[in-house]
């Protein structure tokens, strides 16, 4: 009889301490300004362009210190670095990442959730690659373009090289060789089309100038006499 | 002798015209001829025969196009103050400078037909006309101008309607005369997107090369005429043509010098501006634009020394000069439009093809058999009260012995 | 002093004295006659100017707005207000625009190489005579730093360089075309869809327009264009083009029926950007709204329909 009671108890227990930490939990995320969505960022994965060009994860590769000291922040900071000086840059993509980092910003100024669909934030500068990409020919592990080693898709007018690294993290490895050829570009547009005077006119024109010439010597000459 | 809309024609003349008369007549009959083959070798082969291409789109035939109108409206300035300002010593002009007027008009037209290569689709203009287009107001100018000086012509030589009617003529040809400057130079300087032309100096100056050009050709023209017809003029009539020609020769050059200052004067100039113009003072058209200023200078220099200038010969040499002297700088004025690109890229030199040339030379020469013919053929002089004259007038150059005279003058 | 009303005298004397006071005043009517001859020419040129002012308008905009939510309005003005130079011109055989577009290109010259594909692309698909010594896209090299012109050139050789930059340039189908202005008889106008076209049956060759024309986009046929048979494309003239000018038309027999531009399709870097600006999520719409665009020789008010992004 004991036996079950405390059972009852502890199953009792066991229910409130389940459903309190769910909340506390909860709470405690529902509390923290959601930076980097630690919470959300295993769906991150799932999402397409992340698959090979994580955004959110392993080691912050620029100097940069992040708010909150959040180390988990890997879209190739070295290069979209770039877009701006310093918290402009981070700003190109996130809105207001010191008070507000769990919202994105897309191509309207529409702000979604980075547990939402972040390719579509890509898509605001690789708009060909996106279109690429539901298209078919980027990614989805095809190596349609790159195996070959034709075509590098991050300076695609350079061919002869293989791709480069995309991003740390997951996705493609790939080298790089240690001279790029450059594209070749076609020759110059064909020139002006060159002028053909006929030759009998030449000869014409130079048998009437003589004539001519001849006619007013004798006008002139004629003149004199008198 | 024939009459035929009020006019005495005098064919007879022609028969007793001297050799001399018909050799410069085959003269220009030789370069007429070769004028109607190029024509029909532009005809037949299209671009390939001339030198014209993207780069530079007008040639020749839009040089002498600007230069014939200017010549030709200059002339009736001089006609137009007769009666506008009163200038009776120029009366004496009259028919020859509308006759030089209305020929040189129809030489500027004829350059344009010739260019283009499918000439019947000039009905366009008349079914489809753009209002906005400069080159419309300047074709129909002068189309209209080229009329109103051969009716002027007839009015002047049958006398209908007395000097009413004259001056009423006047005062439509001579606004007429500036709106067709004023839209020739508009197909210039209304195109942004050529730096050189883009300026509203380019109005004036115009209207004064014109004027200049027109009164230094027919002061040759008249000088040619005292000396092969019997018709005689005053010399005053010279002093006053060539006072009237320096007076507008200056503001001609001054407001070119007044161009070019603007364009490189530190506080206004454009690198786009300043680096066509330096082209032209050191680069490959320099052959077309420095004589403008050598001999646009010369001519005013002369016609200003106080001791020669009233000498023919001093007269003469500047009005040639002058003359001359326009027609470069219609050449270089071209040539500023396209000497780069509307890229910035330098387009080689532009120079007329043989075909070109000798087409240009067919439209001059069958400008100068229309007038030579028509010293002969019409009656060319003006006496003072020759509009009192009535059904008489022209009959002056037709008696016989002023038929021997002209015989044995030529 | 002799009203004007009163008939000239006949007498020569009466009339020496009076010439000068009755012909200035006539010289002035006259002058004024010829003064107004000249307004009544020039009132269409400034019609469309008074009736509809975009500087102002364009001023405006600039001043207030940024380029993100409230930039309907700037680009809403362009759709809105070109399209009317419509002539009654022959209409284009292609088709008739299809609805409501408004075509309008993006160049990203960040992406561009220079390498001419779009060069020999648009060549095989307009029928541009092989000997015809033009091309309707110019691709200029640029020196870095600079956007002058002239200090870029056309003729660089095969290979380019990654020092420069590439500018493509073509006919950018202005909102305000100046070669649409200058044509006197009207045979190019502007069609409800954007692109300025042609008739090749109506151009008089007075090339006028390609004077006028600031991007060097018009050329004059100065040889009969000359296209081997394998590679004439039937879709677009090639006899009627002989002696007249012609220019890109934003491959308008591929366009009017769903298609893009060669030049689009040609290029291997998706450096070019097509589509209708009429339609909010089209790419060109899209960059519009949210990069940094530039128009090229945009002081010159022609509103040129091609954007350079970089």
């Amino acid at each position: 009889m004991g036996h079950r009671i405390r059972a009852g108890r502890v199953r009792r227990l066991l229910a409130l301490f389940s459903v309190g930490s769910a909340v506390a939990v909860s709470v405690m995320l529902a509390a923290i300004p959601a930076f980097a969505g630690q919470a959300a960022t295993g769906e991150l994965f799932f999402y397409p362009c992340t698959s090979c060009h994580p955004v959110a994860e392993g080691a912050v590769q620029s100097g940069r210190k992040l708010p909150n000291d959040f180390k988990g922040h890997a879209i190739a900071l070295a290069k979209h670095d770039e877009l701006g000086q310093g918290s402009a840059a981070c700003l190109v993509c996130h809105d207001g990442p010191a008070k507000n980092p769990g919202k994105l910003k897309l191509i309207d100024g529409t702000l979604i959730d980075i547990t939402g669909d972040v390719s579509l934030v890509c898509f605001r500068c690789h708009s060909a690659k996106y279109r690429e990409w539901k298209a078919g020919t980027h990614g989805r592990r095809m190596p349609k373009c790159t195996s070959a080693g034709c075509h590098d898709p991050h300076t695609p007018g350079w061919i002869y090289a293989r791709p480069l690294l995309p991003f740390v993290g997951g996705g493609f490895q790939f080298q790089v060789l240690s001279v790029r050829q450059p594209f070749m570009p076609l020759a110059s547009p064909s020139p002006a089309p060159p002028t053909h005077v006929p030759t009998w006119f030449y000869a014409v024109a130079a048998l009437g100038v003589a004539v001519a010439a001849g006619i007013a010597g004798k006008l002139i000459l004629g003149r004199s006499k008198r | 002798m024939k009459r035929f809309i009020g006019i005495e024609w005098d064919f007879g003349a022609l028969k007793e015209a001297s050799p001399r008369y018909w050799l410069w007549m085959s003269l220009l009959g030789v370069f007429l001829v070769l004028g109607g083959v190029a024509w029909t070798q532009l005809f037949l082969h299209g671009g390939n025969v001339i030198n014209m291409r993207d780069n530079y789109p007008w040639g020749l035939w839009f040089v002498d196009y600007m230069y014939y109108i200017g010549l030709a409206a200059g002339g009736l300035v001089v006609y137009a103050s007769v009666h506008l300002f009163g200038a009776k010593q120029f009366t004496a002009l009259s028919r020859i400078a509308v006759l030089q007027a209305g020929v040189l008009t129809m030489l500027a037209l004829l350059g344009i037909i010739t260019d283009m290569e499918r000439p019947w689709r000039m009905v366009w203009f008349m079914l489809t006309p753009n209002p906005t287009a400069p080159f419309l107001y300047t074709g129909s100018a002068a189309g209209g101008y080229m009329v109103l000086c051969f009716i002027d012509l007839w009015v002047l030589i049958t006398g209908k309607g007395g000097e009413k009617l004259a001056m009423t003529m006047t005062l439509i040809a001579l606004p007429f005369a500036i709106y067709m400057h004023t839209t020739t130079a508009f197909v210039l300087s209304m195109n942004k997107s050529r730096e050189l032309w883009h300026s509203a100096v380019m109005v004036p100056i115009f209207l004064t090369s014109a004027t200049a050009s027109g009164v230094a050709l027919l002061l040759i023209f008249a000088y040619i005429v005292q000396a092969t017809t019997h018709i005689k003029f005053e010399p005053s009539m010279f002093r006053s043509l060539s006072t009237l020609l320096a007076t507008v020769m200056i503001i001609d050059l001054f407001l070119l010098v007044v161009e070019i200052l603007s364009i490189f004067w530190p506080t206004s100039s454009m690198p786009g501006h300043t680096v066509r113009m330096a082209e032209f003072f050191t680069g490959h058209y320099a052959w077309a634009f420095l004589p403008v200023f050598v001999l646009g200078f010369s001519a005013f220099f002369l016609l200003s020394r106080r001791p020669t200038r009233h000498l023919p010969a001093v007269q003469l040499t500047a009005a040639g000069m002058y003359v001359v002297a326009v027609f470069f700088k219609r050449y270089s004025l071209m040539a500023m439009g396209f000497s780069r690109n509307t890229l910035g890229q330098l387009t080689g030199l532009y120079f007329p093809s043989a075909v070109e040339v000798f087409l240009a030379l067919g439209i001059l020469s069958f400008g100068l058999i229309l007038i030579t013919l028509a010293l002969k053929v019409l009656p060319m002089e003006t006496s003072e009260h020759a509009h009192d004259e009535g059904d008489e007038a022209g009959h002056a150059a037709t008696t016989p012995d002023a038929v021997v005279a002209e015989g044995s003058a030529l | 002093m002799s009203s004007d009303k009163e008939p000239l005298h006949d007498e020569p004397q009466a009339l020496d004295e009076d010439a000068g006071a009755v012909s200035r005043r006539r010289f002035l009517k006259g002058v004024g006659a010829a003064a107004g001859i000249l307004a009544a020419g020039v009132i269409p040129a400034f019609a469309s100017e008074l009736v509809a002012s975009p500087a102002t308008k364009g001023a405006e905009a600039a001043a207030g707005e940024s380029l993100v939510p409230g930039a309907q309005s700037s680009l809403a003005r362009i759709t809105e207000e070109d399209g009317s130079i419509n002539y009654p011109g022959k209409p284009v055989s292609y088709a008739d625009p299809a609805g409501d577009q408004k075509w309008a290109m993006v160049i990203d010259v960040k992406a561009c190489v220079g390498c001419r594909k779009c060069v020999y692309a648009c060549v095989k698909e307009n029928n541009i005579g092989r000997n015809s010594g033009f091309t309707y896209i110019n691709v200029m090299e640029m020196e870095p730093g600079t956007m002058e012109l002239e200090s870029g050139t056309l003729e660089y050789p095969e290979g380019g360089s990654s020092e420069k930059w590439y500018l493509p340039i073509q006919c950018m189908q202005c909102a305000k075309p100046s070669c649409v202005y200058g044509c006197p008889v009207k045979a190019t106008w502007k069609e409800p869809d954007g692109i300025v076209v042609v008739d090749y049956n109506k151009c008089i060759g007075c090339r006028n327009c390609m004077v006028t024309c600031p991007y060097f986009a018009r050329h004059f046929n100065w040889v009969e264009p000359y296209v081997p048979k394998a590679e004439i494309n039937p879709k677009v003239p090639l006899e009627e083009k002989a002696s007249v000018v012609e220019k890109c038309t934003f491959c308008v027999q591929r366009t009017r029926n769903g298609g893009t531009t060669a030049c689009t399709e040609a290029c291997p870097v998706g450096a070019r950007k097509f589509g209708d600006l009429n339609d909010p999520n089209s790419e060109v719409s899209v960059l519009l709204k949210t990069r940094r665009v530039f128009r090229l020789k945009e002081e010159l008010g022609n509103e040129p329909m091609i954007w350079y992004v970089g």
